[in-house]
């Protein structure tokens, strides 16, 4: 269904993003909290993974970290083969654009600009050239053609989302960070959404990283990564909603 | 980088309309100001042009007597080639026309006809030495008539002609013919003897003898027509210069209102969108791109704000230049010039006011973690290092300003401004500390009042940036007000106590020879512009070897005297100056009152302009035995008569009735008028500076409603009445603005003294302080409202959103 020139990558099962002990704090002496205690993971290639846990249990800070949005207190994190405690502001944002993409629960778009100036945005910042064909297939894929020229607020939710998701897909990154991408859509649209992260995995060989707590969402994913109290409580290969919820009750969550 | 820019600017131009405003107003102030200079310096130019046009050569006299410049003038005249001279000499003397005596300008009139420039526009040019021409203006005013003879420092002289109103270097209210002027002597200051040559005699060689001729006793440059022109106007364009430097120091003023109110409004719009740049930053946005992103987009407001500014303050020279020369000033206006600096350095400034009034919100976002943009706007107060340099930084500005101010009077005046300007900046560094401060003690008052009072002096202490940057713009506008009326007042009570010491008396009606005639007090009480009337006895004295007239002043008398400076204590004898001048007088410390019948010691001191007349307390003539007989009528003026008209109609009373007129009316008038318009124009230049504040504080109070949507929403869905937040909203404008102004009005006062001080530092002594409580106390009031008034609109817009849609917005 995707065209044969939006194949991307090969379709390798090597690791996209690595922790190692990965923990981080916020504050101190008495009001100290382990977001995150020693967190060892391996993200695979081209494949669709979920980080499921209840409220509070890390999740969202994992990602961050991941995504070199927030820096880990102790232990390392590589992504691409590059590891982020080495970079400053300047290489660690140049880093993002190049080899990052993000999709966020709600205010991914600049409210300034259409959605076209949108999608186009990383790469503007970054001065590099679009592949203006890439460009074309993903917007036609997405169903975005008549909605380029406008701006956020003429949108709804699942097209503001799809409008991420092109902007997220289109400098081909190493990995795709998704925030709760569905969590304000109504089921329609986020059964539209999750559909074009999966097919992205399938078909243009992209690795996504979703945070989700729905357990629809998380069937999507060929695997689920279980966080409880900052701590990994364990994975689940292609699970159906039914073993996520399962698996997420017996967390206590 | 480029699409974010234009994106960002057109979605928020509407959030930079009030720093935009000040910027065009600081702008189109200083341009104007440049036009409105550049057409005077053109008027002068063209009068100068105008008044050598019929010279060929001109002999520089300029350092010489009046004497001595018209021997070199007899000398010139002989000289081979010459057809015509004129030694040009112009000065200040009495001259007595129509209602009175006064001190004139006064100009000389060439007898050639190419070299006399005077303009006639009625009557003719003078033909013979005795006839002169006078201002069409000073004449309408003083109510001189063509025919009339008129006494320059007691030449007598005709009236052929009315001239143009007076102007360059050589213009005057009065001409007269060069005979005339030489008898005038040493009043007139001659500038230049003007040659005609004689039609085919070379100029070269002409010049050449000359040179031989005027150099004869001492060096008298002679110069061509063009070169001396040229010299003259680089001379009388130097006080249009002090003038414009002047006016721009107001305009300096103005622009750094500017700056500090697109400061504030650039922090508040930079807050607004910290969820929009550091959606930037996680997109891949360095730090870098952001600031120049942000540089870049002030600086486009800038140029913009600045280039319209320009065209506004371009047309208002153009309507400034027009309604003074329909308006027949006497001021000599050409067409409106601007130079290419006097448009360039206040666009520059504009656009820098703009750029740099960004650098500082700027740094502070750029600071913006990514993760920002995934987290709910929290609000911080001000701690840690940053709050310490903000002591430091605005503790020494004060301390370095106020010692400026100290420092900076008379010719340190520019140090004087810059310290005034530092320690109002640190008082704006301080604010966010000083306005919760205060905040801090009046909030529990306000508190008691019930919840709109109690949720309002919370929300007024919980941000200490925002509602600083709120309440500094309404800070410098009441600190700008105040300044300038406390300012004014105590200038004006400073110069009013000298005028009560030097023209105690408005006018006097003094029968020098025999008793008043009946009913003169009566007819003089009804002279358009008489306040009050007072008859005052006297009789003549003998007074150390003078026959003198001397009055007794009672109490209703007292009552007409400005301040008590002239007013005779008991065994004190207060002298007009008149008098002292006339007998050429010095006080010694006593003098004798004698008459046939006995004899007083009195203390003699000097009392002003009173008239041929010596003044003792009630009681001392009786003493002396002499016979009293009403003397003298004495007249205070109506608040804002004319001086001249009713010393004329006192005149015309007291000349058939053998009496004479005295008096300081006329100097008091005009010395008032000539502070009212000094005040009139320094209150309506810093008007520009107020209105500019005024803006800024409507611009950010709504600005601050704005960003605060979110917030109110949830207000309103936790069950707060639209009228509740409309009553929180209007509390806390009220309590920031109350604050506000008191702070201001404080520190107004201390301006406005060290400003007064550094002014008349050198020219007067004994500086009054006096602050108008009445006036203070409407400022106070009225900035307090215009407070709530700014808050009214954005209340109401924020109460009308539904509360699901202002938690969902952001």
């Amino acid at each position: 269904m995707i065209p044969s020139s939006l194949t991307g990558p090969p379709a390798t099962v090597a690791t996209a993003a690595r922790t190692r002990a990965l923990t981080k704090t916020y504050g101190r002496g008495h009001a100290e909290v382990r977001a995150l205690d020693g967190v060892d993971l391996d993200v695979e290639g081209a494949r669709l993974t979920a980080i499921m846990g209840p409220s509070g249990s890390g999740k969202s800070t994992l990602m961050h970290c991941l995504a070199g949005l927030d820096s880990p207190t102790s232990g390392s994190v590589e992504v691409a083969g590059v590891s982020l405690a080495d970079l400053d502001d300047t290489a660690l944002t140049r880093f993002r654009r190049e080899h990052v993409g993000f999709v966020f629960q709600a205010f991914n778009l600049l409210p300034t600009l259409t959605a076209r100036q949108n999608i186009l945005l990383p790469l503007e910042l970054a001065g590099a050239e679009p592949d203006w064909q890439r460009l074309d297939t993903l917007v036609d894929v997405l169903g975005l053609a008549d909605r380029l020229t406008h701006r956020p607020s003429e949108l709804s939710g699942g097209q503001q989302q799809r409008v991420a998701i092109a902007r997220a897909l289109l400098a081909s990154p190493d990995v795709v960070f998704a925030d709760e991408p569905t969590g304000n859509l109504d089921s329609r649209s986020s059964s539209e959404v999750l559909g074009f992260l999966r097919r992205s995995v399938d078909e243009l060989g992209q690795t996504v990283v979703m945070v989700t707590h729905e357990p629809v969402a998380a069937a999507y994913a060929d695997r689920v990564v279980l966080l409880r109290d900052g701590k990994l409580a364990g994975t689940l290969e292609r699970p159906s909603a039914e073993d996520v919820v399962g698996a997420i009750t017996g967390l206590g969550g | 980088m480029r699409t974010v820019l234009w994106g960002s600017l057109r979605a928020h131009a509407r959030r930079y309309v009030t720093a935009a405003a000040a910027i065009v107003m600081a702008v189109a102030f200083m341009v104007a100001v440049n036009a409105l200079s550049g057409a005077a310096r053109e008027g002068l130019r063209a009068d100068v042009v105008a008044q050598y046009a019929g010279a060929d050569l001109v002999v520089d006299v300029s350092s010489d007597d009046r004497a001595t410049a018209g021997e070199v003038g007899e000398r010139v005249r002989e000289v081979d080639g010459v057809a015509a001279a004129v030694v040009n000499a112009s000065g200040y003397a009495d001259v007595a026309a129509g209602t009175g005596e006064r001190m004139m300008s006064v100009g000389t009139l060439a007898s050639d006809e190419a070299l006399r420039w005077q303009e006639v526009v009625e009557g003719t040019a003078p033909g013979t030495p005795d006839e002169a021409l006078i201002a069409q203006s000073s004449a309408d005013r003083y109510g001189v008539a063509l025919g009339d003879s008129v006494s320059v420092a007691g030449e007598q002289v005709v009236v052929s002609g009315f001239s143009a109103s007076p102007g360059g270097t050589l213009g005057a209210s009065v001409y007269v013919s060069e005979a005339v002027a030489a008898r005038l002597g040493d009043a007139l200051i001659p500038s230049d003897v003007s040659v005609r040559t004689a039609s085919g005699a070379d100029e070269d060689a002409v010049a050449s003898a000359l040179d031989a001729a005027a150099s004869a006793d001492g060096p008298h440059p002679v110069a061509d027509r063009d070169a001396w022109v040229d010299a003259r106007i680089l001379d009388a364009t130097k006080d249009v210069d002090v003038l414009q430097r002047l006016v721009l120091v107001f305009a300096a003023i103005a622009a750094f209102v500017g700056t500090l109110v697109i400061a504030n409004t650039i922090t508040i719009v930079l807050t607004q969108r910290r969820r929009e740049l550091a959606l930037l930053r996680c997109v891949g946005a360095t730090r870098r791109q952001i600031v120049r992103a942000l540089r870049t987009e002030s600086a486009v407001l800038g140029a913009t704000a600045a280039l319209a500014g320009v065209l506004l303050g371009w047309g208002l020279g153009h309507v400034a230049v027009a309604a003074l020369k329909a308006s027949d000033s006497g001021v000599a206006l050409g067409a409106v010039a601007l130079t290419p600096a006097g448009v360039a350095v206040p666009f520059v400034i504009g656009v820098l006011a703009a750029v740099g009034a960004t650098v500082l919100p700027v740094r502070r976002v750029s600071r913006l973690a990514p993760l920002e943009a995934l987290r709910p706007h929290e609000t911080t107060g001000l701690s840690g290092r940053p709050g310490r340099i903000r002591v430091v930084s605005g503790v020494a500005l004060v301390g370095l300003g106020a010692a400026g101010l100290v420092v900076g009077t008379g010719d340190l005046l520019p140090v004087g401004l810059a310290g005034g300007m530092a320690a109002f900046l640190g008082v704006v560094v301080l604010a966010p500390l000083l306005v919760p401060a205060v905040l801090r003690l009046v909030g529990p008052a306000v508190a008691a009042t019930g919840v709109a009072g109690r949720l309002a002096s919370a929300n007024v202490v919980r941000n200490p940036r925002r509602t600083a940057s709120t309440a500094t713009a309404l800070l410098i506008g009441v600190t700008l007000i105040t300044m300038v009326v406390v300012g004014t007042a105590s200038l004006r009570t400073t110069v009013d106590r000298e005028l009560d010491r030097d023209y105690a008396l408005d006018a006097a009606v003094v029968a020098t020879e025999e008793p008043l005639a009946d009913g003169i007090e009566a007819r003089v009480a009804d002279i358009d512009g008489v306040g009050s009337v007072a008859t005052l006895p006297g009789a003549e004295v003998e007074m150390d070897g003078h026959e003198v007239l001397v009055l007794e002043v009672g109490p209703a008398a007292a009552g007409i005297l400005h301040g008590d400076a002239a007013l005779p204590r008991s065994g004190e004898l207060v002298v007009g100056g008149e008098l002292a001048d006339a007998l050429d007088l010095s006080f010694g410390a006593s003098s004798h009152l004698r008459t046939a019948a006995g004899e007083v010691a009195v203390r003699p001191r000097w009392g002003g302009s009173l008239g041929e007349v010596a003044l003792v307390a009630p009681g001392v003539l009786a003493d002396l035995g002499a016979s009293v007989e009403p003397r003298a009528v004495w007249v205070r003026g109506a608040d804002g008569a004319s001086g001249d008209e009713v010393l004329a109609d006192a005149a015309a009373i007291a000349e058939p009735a053998g009496a004479a007129v005295a008096g300081s009316l006329s100097q008091r008038s005009w010395i008032t008028l000539q502070m009212d318009v000094m005040l009139a124009v320094t209150v309506g230049l810093l008007a520009v500076a107020v209105l500019i504040a005024v803006i800024g504080m409507a611009g950010t109070l709504s600005l601050s409603v704005l960003e605060r949507s979110r917030e109110n929403a949830l207000l309103r869905a936790l069950g707060l009445t639209r009228r509740g937040l409309r009553g929180t909203m209007a509390a806390e404008a009220l309590l920031m603005a109350g604050v506000a102004a008191v702070l201001g009005t404080a520190l107004g006062g201390v301006f406005a003294w060290l400003g007064v001080r550094a002014l008349t530092e050198g020219l007067i002594d004994d500086l009054s302080f006096t602050v108008p409580w009445f006036q203070v106390a409407v400022v106070l009031v009225a900035a307090t409202a215009t407070g709530l008034l700014a808050s009214v609109l954005p209340a109401r817009r924020a109460t009308r959103v539904a509360p699901a849609e202002g938690i969902a917005m952001l």
